[in-house]
């Protein structure tokens, strides 16, 4: 494989709460993505994953390790700085009634980061927004609209002709898909598929819906209260998953189709994801693991290739 | 341990509660429960008439599991919430049709009838526990509440009521809990005790809309496993609201499709996820895409958005997005077509007059999961 067009190492992003009290959102989590791949990252509310992407889009500082994107080290760069690195990477939100601002027509918001960077003016400014319209599935008459006059899906759709306006090479996609309706969302992860097979465009998806990552993924990284338990191309991930959560994991995801669904034996976990303020020592999963022995409570394991491409975090392996 | 033994006394109590034949409770086996008759709901809004459901028809049996599937706005809340006598009226209003519950139309009692039939014999869950809970009573004082309503019993009695409820749910140390706030309890926690104060004056219907949208998936699996389990044994009837298929292929054994206001199709599980016959119900099968298989590429979409239920349309609410529309489904709408057993679909597809059905043909293409 060529270089990594993302290279993030032993990333961390705590956040300090009341008193002295230090939640580890992201605890010491390495990965890359390829140029041109989509990396899916999957888990459990709370498990660090929107964290995650906003510290490699640097809306979070992080708090220790380090992010190379595009053989550039943007860890520590002030925002000032950051001007280049945003115009080759963008973020898509989950919510877009709240990531669009309602007073804005579709235009200015689309209009907004070609401004920023001054990438076009007067009729080649026009001529841009119109394209990314269209890209996305809208007419250039909706330019003079505002976002409460859309649906959710075409919502959505603006907001990704707004990450496309200044041509980015990485996106980062935090749950797109997950506040729509079921036949919008199979709309906007086609929509998705063809604009990352066309422009090349290497993914970040963070989602909790593991068929809809699976669909759209190169490689998926399973997360467990702020690290990466397990992480392998998505195809061997769902044949064969290794670790004892993204097993039940899979297990509890209901598939539509009752013969199917009736038949499956299913891991039910026991309790709740613990609070990542004080979490465990150990393995941080180890009181949910079904398989877990006295050595899970003790040392903390490490996330090591168990088979080529799949790297595990488990002492079972 | 002492909470454990608790435990298995309380469900064998409950299960003797709700065994049929006890006196004063209609339970009679494979009757219809409620069955909800040309229903129309709309609602009065600054812009005009929103005609949420209808004429919408469907019928729930005694201690059957029924799923109303459809995307937002296509009045599956709206019909539910009719039946529970929860639509705000105004704005909302009630045009015509019949509720039957339990031999009885919910649509004629008055407010002060309706409050002794909610919660007593028909238990709702909502999909948003914090909102269904009140933030400022111990959660055990919520459900004993209910308890007290419909029963003549001392405030004590209903306490102890509740702490048999919450384990009944399987919440652990059920009466530390009982004294806690909703916000001391986590999301899935909160959902346990929603169902707890729905099933605690043992109801003959549970409705639960979207019971496991707010969850996780883990979290979703546990809540879907006690739903199943109280069904299996207290031979509850439930009637689930839900927009996600997998967690209806698990729980239910009928299906209702609505769209835009109406039923679209009904049949049983197999013939809704095997045999679909609407174009709607196929293509909303096929646009989800499932784990257990590889492909990437197009998801079958479908194209454009639900109608304007301000203005609907004047014939098949989906022939505007349907790839096999007819003239005639854009003038008429269909009135539901007999397909096998329990199997009704509205598509003039499937009229008799009509020579060229697309899915006539149906094993020709493998049968199940398939278009």
């Amino acid at each position: 494989m060529t270089e990594p067009v993302l290279l993030v190492e032993n990333l961390k992003k705590y956040f300090e709460i009341g008193k002295r009290q230090i939640l580890k959102a992201v605890d010491d989590v390495s990965f890359t993505v390829a140029r041109g791949e989509v990396l899916g990252i999957v888990g459990e509310s709370g498990c660090g994953k929107t964290t995650l992407g906003r510290t490699v889009a640097r809306l979070y500082k992080p708090t220790s390790g380090k992010i190379v994107f595009d053989s550039e080290d943007t860890t520590n760069k002030s925002d000032a700085k950051l001007l280049g690195f945003r115009k080759k990477l963008q973020m898509i939100f989950q919510d877009p009634y709240a990531s669009l601002d309602p007073r804005m027509t579709a235009g200015e918001i689309i209009a907004e980061p070609i401004d920023v960077h001054t990438l076009a003016r007067g009729s080649e400014r026009t001529e841009r927004i119109n394209y990314l319209l269209n890209l996305v599935g809208l007419n250039p008459e909706h330019a003079n609209r505002f976002p409460h006059e859309f649906s959710g899906g075409q919502r959505q759709r603006i907001g990704i002709a707004r990450a496309l306006a200044v041509d980015p090479e990485f996106i980062i996609a935090d749950e797109p898909i997950s506040s729509l309706d079921v036949s919008i969302q199979a709309q906007i992860v086609n929509l998705l598929t063809r604009l990352q097979e066309e422009r090349g465009l290497s993914f970040m998806l963070i989602a909790h819906d593991l068929s809809m990552v699976r669909h759209f993924s190169h490689r998926v990284a399973v997360m467990y209260l702020g690290k990466i338990v397990e992480i392998a191309p998505s195809g061997k991930m769902h044949a064969s998953p290794l670790h004892p959560y993204t097993k039940a994991l899979m297990s509890a995801n209901p598939i539509p189709d009752p013969v199917v669904e009736n038949s499956r034996t299913r891991i039910a976990l026991p309790g709740e994801v613990p609070s990542p303020i004080d979490p465990p020592p150990g393995c941080r999963f180890a009181e949910r693991c079904p398989h877990a022995h006295d050595r899970c409570r003790e040392e903390e394991p490490v996330l090591k290739e168990a088979e080529t491409g799949h790297r595990v975090s488990c002492f079972l392996y | 341990m002492v909470e454990r033994m608790e435990h298995t006394t309380t469900n064998k109590e409950f299960n003797q509660a709700l065994t049929p034949g006890k006196p004063g409770k209609p339970v009679k086996p494979a009757e219809t429960l409620l069955s909800i008759e040309d229903l129309h709901v709309s609602f009065h809004t600054y812009a005009g008439e929103v005609r949420a459901v209808r004429g919408v028809t469907y019928s729930v049996e005694q201690g059957g599991s029924l799923a109303v599937v459809g995307e937002s706005g296509c009045g599956k809340t709206v019909t539910v919430q009719t039946v529970m006598g929860l639509t705000p009226i105004p704005p909302g209003h009630i045009k015509g049709g019949k509720v039957i519950f339990n031999g009885q139309d919910l649509l004629q009692l008055s407010e002060k009838q309706m409050q002794s039939i909610r919660g007593k014999h028909m238990g709702m869950i909502f999909q948003d526990p914090m909102t269904g809970l009140n933030p400022t009573m111990a959660v055990g004082r919520q459900i004993a509440e209910t308890v007290q309503r419909h029963q003549n019993v001392s405030r004590g009695e209903a306490m102890e009521r509740a702490v048999e409820m919450l384990s009944l749910v399987e919440i652990p140390n059920p009466r530390v809990r009982a004294n806690q706030y909703p916000h001391q309890f986590s999301g899935g926690m909160r959902q346990r005790a929603m169902i707890a104060m729905a099933l605690a004056c043992e109801p003959l219907l549970l409705i639960a809309d979207e019971p496991t949208t707010s969850l996780d998936v883990t979290i979703q699996s546990q809540i879907l496993d006690l739903l199943q389990n109280l069904q299996e044994r207290l031979g509850m009837t439930i009637l689930l609201i839900s927009h996600n298929l997998g967690v209806v292929a698990r729980l239910s054994k009928s299906i209702v499709v609505m769209y835009a206001g109406k039923v679209v199709e009904t049949g049983s599980s197999s013939d809704i996820f095997y045999n679909a016959a609407h174009p709607y119900t196929r293509a909303l099968l096929r646009s989800v895409p499932r784990m257990d298989r590889e492909i990437r590429g197009e998801l079958a979409s479908i194209p454009g958005t639900p109608p304007d239920l301000f203005q609907p349309p004047e014939g098949c609410a989906f022939a505007p997005r349907c790839k096999y529309a007819m003239k005639v489904c854009t003038k008429c709408d269909a009135q539901p077509i007999k397909l096998g057993d329990n199997h009704y679909v509205s598509c003039w597809l499937h009229h008799e007059a009509n020579p060229n059905n697309p899915f006539e043909n149906k094993s020709e293409n493998g049968g199940r999961n398939s278009d």
